[in-house]
């Protein structure tokens, strides 16, 4: 008899451990009060930034401190933003205390990013200290910066003056192209056209005679092809605060050549890739 | 002498220009992650800075039965603005390959009155690859409740056995 009730004790234990599997886990919290501040970054949205020029953004930031709003230093409130290999780009005036709440306070740092910062991940670190000096870092947030791809051709004119027949690498006026944004194109294309005269426009200047060249000295570049986008040899465009690059352009005037004014029959590409 | 003078007015290049840009979503490694049968939103921001208006014509290029919308091939965007969106739509065909080239141009030109003037166009051409995003099969949670039923149902049984079967053997 005593065999059966222990028998019959061991199985209301199973029932018990049945009832209780109800719940697939069994939490226990635990808080512990701490006087360390505690920071919190919004989330941030990707940034479309502004071709040639800065564009500001907002890094908002909650910190937590049990010691009471008080015991934050406000002028030391700061946002950084690094990625490797890009220079950082830190908050340059004071950020703004926007809203206090008990021993919350809210915080807004102005960030002014360039133009040609690199599109990616950037890592997002805040600081601010407490009146005592203490440091508090809050550096797991991420910001995307998107593509920009801004080319600019400078204020230019292709000027050749009069020129000869028969005459070659006649040097015209230099175009410059400006990177405004924050993309690198290995590769500068060209996709020129033939001129044809303008009171007898069966007289024409094959782009042939065209040549694009990155320094002033002719015949070291590329030949331009009628309506085909040729890679002008050695040209490439970096990014940066004055990136640019320079082509030069060359004719050789055909001999035989009936004195009129020439006009290109399409527009000229500039190809950045 | 037989040196003729030729005059060139070679209008090309001749107007100053300060061209647009375009800003676009940045891709990890130059991927978009597309899953089967959904459509994917591809925004480019077109900006212009300049005073007059700028004309962006934009061709996409890709193959393989790829799906690309978008409202037009050419878009102006007013003088001094910066948020000119316009969205592409991708869709994988139905039974999508892994991967997907695509390389698409943007030409800016500049919006010119008289007929004569010819502009120098610029165009900036980009590549990326569409890949099929293969969801992992979701991996699911133990089910302790089960499995401790699982293992209490025999042993009750067993214990029943034990208790009222065998007590009545003789």
């Amino acid at each position: 008899m005593k065999k059966q009730m222990l028998l019959i004790g061991f199985l209301c234990l199973i029932l018990a451990i049945m009832v209780f599997a109800d719940s697939d886990s069994l939490s226990a919290t635990l808080t512990v009060t701490s006087a360390t501040p505690t920071i919190k970054v919004e989330p941030l949205l990707a940034v479309t930034l502004n071709q040639g020029t800065t564009k500001n953004i907002s890094v908002y930031f909650n910190v937590t401190d049990p010691n009471g709003a008080d015991d934050l230093n406000d002028t030391t409130a700061q946002a950084t933003l690094t990625k490797s290999g890009e220079q950082a780009r830190q908050s340059s005036l004071q950020c703004g205390q926007i809203g206090e709440s008990g021993i919350k306070i809210q915080y807004n740092c102005s960030v002014s990013i360039q133009y040609f910062d690199a599109a990616g991940f950037w890592d997002v670190n805040v600081t601010i200290k407490t009146n005592a000096g203490s440091l508090y870092v809050n550096d797991t947030t991420q910001i995307t910066l998107n593509s920009l791809d801004a080319v600019v051709i400078n204020d230019t004119s292709i000027g050749f003056g009069s020129l000869a027949v028969d005459s070659t690498d006649n040097l015209g006026d230099v175009v410059k192209i400006i990177n405004q944004g924050n993309s690198i194109y290995a590769q500068i294309n060209i996709t020129g056209f033939d001129l044809n005269g303008d009171d007898v426009a069966t007289e024409v200047i094959s782009a042939n005679n065209f040549e694009a060249v990155t320094s002033t000295a002719p015949n070291t570049g590329t030949s331009l092809t009628n309506s085909t986008s040729v890679e002008v040899s050695g040209a490439a465009l970096v990014k940066g605060a004055s990136a640019n690059e320079e082509l030069y352009f060359y004719v050789d005037v055909p001999s035989g050549l009936l004195a009129q004014q020439y006009t290109s029959i399409a527009d000229w590409i500039i190809e950045t890739k | 002498m037989r040196q003729l003078l030729i005059f060139f007015s070679l209008f090309f290049l001749i107007l100053p220009m300060v061209l647009g840009g375009f800003s676009s979503p940045y891709l990890e490694n130059d991927q978009l992650k597309i899953k089967k049968g959904e459509v994917k939103d591809y925004t480019i921001v077109l900006q212009n800075p300049s005073d007059e208006g700028i004309i962006f014509i934009l061709e996409f290029q890709q193959g393989n039965g790829l799906i690309v919308s978008k409202l037009e091939d050419a878009y102006t965007a007013e003088p001094n603005t910066f948020d000119n969106e316009v969205t592409v739509e991708f869709k994988l065909p139905k039974n999508p390959g892994k991967s997907y080239p695509v390389a698409y141009s943007v030409l800016t030109k500049k919006k010119v009155q008289e007929q004569s003037m010819i502009v120098m166009g610029n165009k900036i051409s980009k590549q990326f690859t569409i890949v099929l995003d293969e969801e992992q099969p979701e991996i699911k949670s133990i089910n302790t409740k089960g499995i401790i039923i699982s293992l209490a149902i025999p042993l009750l049984g067993i214990l029943a056995y034990l208790i009222f079967i065998k007590k009545r053997k003789p």
